[in-house]
């Protein structure tokens, strides 16, 4: 078989249930490319890189190595073969050094025992070599994410990946450590390799890749050359049509509603994850928070919400001091909070719709009688909270876990909406959801700012926050470092994102892609 | 107090903390790898009957320590193919355990209770070392199994955190996922040492049978087994502090003996509740320090949870 | 040999996307494992198995002295079940069953020792709320543990269990003993008015202590249903975190939920004493904690599934006893819970498991394939 085609993929099909995740899908991949695997959320793209890895067994399908069909037994397996992946979130086990997480399963350093410091040379050694050097005496929890992610792709290459798949690689670094990733995607594939580049970033994928194949509903819609491909033409492969925009009426900022000051938050870790942060919202005005992951964005909501207490600072809802005070007080002075955790934190999965539906709320004197639960009551909020969101209300005691992603949402966005008469906190909202799903959030959270509800919205998003924000502000280690108004620069907040510099307002506004 | 008596206490405290120690031991490899097993008590009974078993009809106290050893390895690995292949509760499958240890034990040791063990493990006195005043009847005239419990927590060590199989084990124990992507099999090294440390805890009930006791009795390991569990837990799952927790339980073990030679007119029953009123003492002081100084938990982080490829 | 060894396809164990159905399997598996561990017993018992049916028959359903005890039995295993269940539901495992057995007997003989000729309709439910108390004391130690010093459960009420048993040796042969006879510690009689009769139903007598502990099942699970606190505590075993965020005292609602855990074993101790025994001492139960775990954990809740159960094991522990008489140990019917619950363990872990064999993949890929030009 030819030397050109070192891996491909014949007929994959993976159901679960009576879902195909992967359907019938087809797939070369060329020695020496940077071949971009693009799709909205939902596609199957992780799925056809499980199978591809070892990881999930195809239904029905084959994959061929070097022109020969084989059985991927294990993810070993398919590294003894020359194909490795890098998962989206760097999976290293958080109490072990970075240079024991290197050599986990890998007896490198010869002898039954041997000195602790042996193994840190030797992993600096093999950083050296690969021009990806970190500090391997680190702790894995002590490391930031782009060096667990650099950590990842060195273990895959020293145990002599061919082909690299990196699942999403981008979505937890900064512009410039992105464009380290690139340079490095460049490195391998200029030794002659192949690299798949999974994601749902068209302009990324369009910067870095030599071909693209564009995923959607299982299937692989087309495989194109770059020189091919334009933004509107890979647009429209991905989600198959127009995309629906959202509508947003023209309004003014009312009053403010939360005044946020000083606030210092801590982490699970005890560090500061918030300092000294302060942010006003008006009614009727959605700020949109950017930032890369993992710069407090978490504990900020997590603190406006009333889940966590901050260790410092003022946050006042229509006058009432809110700062340390219980969830339960945060609720009733109208703050609603749709948390990045839908199934763990958000919604208890193994409970059904209307107990779901009323769980901010059960205490409460019209949803008791004494200290029993007035059933009735509380279907009739349910029903009223399903309506709201047009989620169908035939059975509210269907497990919520059975729900869709995009249904769970809608649930719980409707539920929130209902508690958070004044403010509507949103964490990664369209996080995980298909694009219909996405847009029927967006729009749902800008008719509650049509509504007069203050609304903080946090994403990863760029495009997105561009969209949907009135205000955006910036976050970088814990502050705002930047604020803006009217017409957006992108560059501009792409550069406050990294920390680069602290910007102030203006700048044309960039056409944003749905 | 007398001064033959502290000395005498001592090795009264480090015989009884053998059998503990043992088991600890190989609890702590099981946890390691991330399955804590409850039926430890189980599988110690088993091990206890199975060594009384073998030497009765071999006469040969080490083939009856091997007996032990498989029998106790055998009840384990049931329990760890429940656990590890069929996705059973962890705590619902070490019950089993411990009920089916009490219940075949019982079953099949009532022919043998309050026999005498036909060949007991012998005395090691060091030569030399046990010369010596004090020190010599404190340390040095032990069981010949109690010198190979001490040193068992120092193997441990070796092994956990010298060789690349000891890293590869703490991977398997804190994310299986992660130590499943490079090769490692969770589930087979798993299953192997729940068995090994089944093998462990019979090798601790055999002290009791052929050593300690000298015979079998119903229930003989009178909930040793668990209290291997809480050494485990308060050695915050490292190797050497196994030791320490061990030697607490058996210290406490003797204050019955000493009361009754002293003449304390303290009531017996005290004593006897004393080992586990201490032990968990011991358990409560140290979570609290560990919650003063901060600082993450001490266990495996996947301990307890079954482990599926593909799932994060 | 060891290479085609190697090319086998390996068998894979996948998880479900949504378990299966939890009944069948349960039912199924507790089935399973009872006829097993009957087959079992007979087997190493060597007994006549249709004298031991007819046996069995006497002593459950068929004779009224049978039908008495049993129930008694039944009765106190629902509660014991009740004090594992309700801990459950938040996850948490209540083991000391034992324990909170012995103390919760042990306020109840208390009070009759201070107010001997107080008139039962005053004195017995004096005993039965002593026995509430020092029963919930016994279980909130180790909640306490838990919830604050994150020291598992297990670990806890064990200990607590072997703390207990010194306890009741104590009082029942020093403090309150009429003498120690070898092997069997007990305490002297409880006050005659104290003694719980049993109703006359037709041919047949129900015990007090049965229709009390059904009554008691059936009100905490009818009020745990409908209750917000019921509410609290099922969303705290959904998830923790859902729960704290929706406001509810986490913390609080765990250690009540463990108190309520040992009331109820507090009380399987006193009808069992002023039942079946009648005095203080380690009689009072064979392990009944810890069977009352297994209840728990086979019932799968505390509704009228859990009176199954105990219904069940009752049956099984008489089984047990019936054998006894053809000379196996007593011990037997330990062997037979361990296999019951292994079996019901394996069952309740196949639920997540499918079993996948990838050589099918390799067949379809064998055959000439139709589709797949290369693109």
């Amino acid at each position: 078989m030819s030397d050109e085609t070192p891996v491909a993929l014949r007929g994959i099909t993976k159901r679960y249930g009576d879902l195909k995740a992967n359907d019938s899908v087809d797939l070369d991949l060329r020695k020496g490319e940077v071949h971009a695997l693009l799709g909205e959320n939902g596609a199957g793209k992780t799925t056809l890189m499980n199978v591809l890895s070892g990881v999930l067994a195809p239904d029905e399908g084959e994959i061929l190595i070097g022109g020969e069909a084989v059985t991927l037994r294990s993810p070993k397996h398919a590294l003894t073969l020359g194909i490795g992946v890098v998962h989206q979130h760097p999976r290293l086990v958080e109490a072990l050094t970075a240079a024991e997480n290197l050599f986990i399963g890998w007896d490198v350093v010869p002898g039954l025992f041997r000195r602790r410091s042996a193994l840190v040379e030797r992993a600096n050694e093999l950083g050296k070599q690969y021009k990806l050097e970190l500090d391997m005496e680190a702790r894995g929890w002590q490391l930031s994410i782009a060096d667990k992610q650099r950590l990842e792709i060195l273990r895959t290459l020293t145990r002599g990946a061919k082909v690299l798949i990196l699942d999403e690689p981008t979505s937890v670094l900064t512009p410039a450590e992105t464009q380290g990733l690139f340079d490095l995607m460049h490195r391998h594939r200029d030794e002659g390799e192949s690299v798949v580049f999974i994601s749902h970033k068209l302009r990324e994928a369009l910067s870095i890749a030599d071909r693209i194949t564009v995923m959607r509903h299982g299937k692989n819609v087309k495989t194109l050359e770059r020189s091919d491909a334009d933004v509107d033409m890979i647009t429209n492969l991905m989600i198959g049509g127009e995309v629906p925009t959202a509508s947003r009426k023209k309004t003014k900022a009312g009053d403010t509603v939360m005044e946020v000051a000083g606030l210092t938050v801590q982490d699970d870790r005890g560090d500061d994850a918030v300092r000294d942060l302060s942010l006003t919202l008006a009614a009727g005005e959605i700020v949109g928070v950017a930032g890369v992951t993992g710069n407090g964005q978490r504990e900020l909501t997590e603190a406006l919400a009333g889940l966590r207490a901050p260790s410092a600072g003022r946050i006042n809802v229509a006058g009432k001091v809110l700062a340390g005070r219980s969830c339960r007080a945060f609720v009733r002075a109208g703050v609603g909070f749709v948390p990045e955790d839908r199934l763990g934190t958000g919604l208890a999965g193994s409970e059904t719709i209307w107990r779901n539906a009323i769980m901010r709320r059960y205490g409460a004197d019209q949803l008791t009688r004494g200290p029993l639960l007035d059933q009735a009551a509380s279907h009739e909020m349910a029903r009223k909270v399903v309506a709201a969101v047009k989620l169908s209300a035939d059975d509210l005691e269907t497990p919520v876990r059975a729900l869709s992603g995009g249904h769970a949402q809608r649930l719980l966005t409707g539920r929130e909406m209902e508690v958070g008469s004044k403010v509507l906190i949103l964490a990664f909202p369209t996080r995980g959801l298909d694009v219909s799903a996405a847009a029927y959030l967006r729009q749902t959270i800008l008719n509650a700012r049509d509504r007069g509800i203050a609304v903080l919205f946090v994403a990863e998003e760029l495009d997105e926050i561009l969209e949907m924000s009135d205000r955006v502000v910036v976050m970088y280690e814990g502050l705002i470092n930047a604020e803006f108004e009217g017409e957006v620069d992108r560059e501009a907040v792409g550069r406050a994102m990294g920390g680069v510099d602290r910007s102030a307002r203006g700048g044309a506004r960039t056409e944003a892609q749905a | 107090m007398r001064d033959g008596l502290v000395s005498a206490s001592i090795a009264t405290a480090i015989m009884a903390a053998t059998p503990v120690l043992i088991a600890a031991t190989g609890e702590l490899l099981a946890e390691i790898v991330g399955i804590y097993n409850i039926g430890i008590e189980g599988a110690m009974l088993i091990g206890a009957l199975g060594a009384f078993i073998g030497v009765q009809q071999t006469d040969a106290v080490v083939l009856g320590m091997l007996a032990g050893m498989i029998a106790g390895a055998l009840a384990s690995l049931i329990f760890a193919l429940a656990v590890v292949v069929f996705k059973a509760d962890v705590v619902v499958g070490g019950l089993a355990l411990v009920f089916l240890g009490f219940g075949l034990t019982g079953l099949i040791g009532k022919d043998y209770v309050q026999e005498t063990a036909s060949a007991t493990i012998p005395h090691w006195d060091i030569p030399l070392l046990s010369d010596i005043p004090f020190f010599g009847e404190a340390f040095f005239e032990q069981m010949s199994i109690s010198y190979f419990a001490f040193l068992f927590p120092v193997g441990a060590m070796i092994l956990l955190y010298r060789t690349q199989h000891g890293l590869n084990m703490r991977a398997i124990g804190e994310d299986p996922g992660a130590a499943d992507a490079t090769g490692l099999s969770v589930n087979g090294w798993r299953i192997f040492y729940v068995s090994v440390g089944g093998a462990f805890a019979g090798l601790g009930g055999a002290s009791l049978t052929l050593g300690i006791v000298g015979t079998w009795l119903p229930n003989v390991t009178a909930g040793q087994g668990w209290i291997a569990l809480a050494v485990v837990i308060f050695a915050s799952w490292r190797p050497l502090p196994l030791i320490a927790g061990a030697l607490l339980f058996g210290g406490l073990g003797t204050f019955g003996n000493v009361a009754q030679v002293e003449g304390w007119s303290i009531t017996p029953e005290f004593f006897s509740a004393l080992p586990y009123i201490g032990t968990l003492l011991m358990v409560y002081l140290l979570a609290l320090l560990r919650i003063q100084r901060g600082g993450g938990a001490p266990w495996p982080a996947a301990l307890g949870l079954p482990f599926f490829r593909g799932t994060d | 040999m060891i290479d085609a060894l190697r090319t086998l396809p390996a068998w894979r164990i996948e998880r479900r996307a949504k378990p299966g159905g939890g009944v069948r399997y349960r039912v199924g598996s507790v089935a399973i494992g009872v006829v097993l561990s009957t087959a079992f017993a007979l087997l190493v018992s060597d007994a006549d198995p249709s004298q031991f049916f007819e046996g069995l028959w006497n002593s459950t359903f068929g004779q009224p002295a049978g039908f008495e005890y049993m129930l008694t039995l039944t009765a106190s295993l629902l509660l014991v079940g009740l004090a594992a269940a309700i801990p459950l539901k938040l996850g948490l495992w209540n083991i000391g069953g034992d324990g909170q057995l012995f103390l919760g007997a042990w306020g109840a003989f208390a009070m009759g020792e201070l107010f001997p000729d107080m008139s039962s309709s005053l004195l017995i439910p004096l005993m039965f709320v002593a026995a509430a108390v020092c029963a919930a004391a016994w279980s909130i130690v180790p909640a306490i543990a838990r919830v604050y010093l994150n020291v598992n459960e297990i670990i806890s009420t064990l200990m607590f269990n072997f703390i207990a048993a010194s306890w009741v040796i104590y009082w029942a042969g020093s403090k309150w003993g009429e003498q120690a006879s070898a092997g069997s510690v007990k305490s002297e009689s409880v006050p005659e008015q104290t003694i719980l009769e049993s109703i006359p139903v037709g041919d047949y007598l129900i015990p007090i202590s049965f229709v009390f502990a059904v009554i008691f099942g059936g009100l905490v699970w009818l009020f745990l249903r409908r209750s917000v606190f019921g509410y609290e505590m099922s969303i705290i075993g959904s998830s923790p975190k859902a729960a704290t965020y929706a406001g509810m005292p986490t913390k609080r609602i765990m250690l009540i939920v463990f108190a309520l855990g040992g009331v109820a074993a507090g009380l399987a101790g006193v009808t069992e004493m002023l039942t079946n025994v009648q005095r203080y001492g380690p009689a009072l139960s064979n392990n009944t904690g810890y069977t009352g775990v297994v209840v728990a954990v086979l019932a799968g809740g505390f509704g009228p599934q859990l009176l199954v159960m105990a219904l069940v094991f009752a049956i099984i522990s008489i089984a047990g006893n019936v054998l006894t008489i053809t000379g196996a140990p007593s011990e037997l019917v330990f062997a037979m819970y361990g296999l019951t619950l292994i079996c019901a363990a394996i069952g309740q872990g196949l639920r997540h498991v499918r079993i996948v064999n990838p050589g099918r993949a390799e067949r379809a890929a064998a055959l000439p394939s139709v589709a797949g030009a290369a693109k």
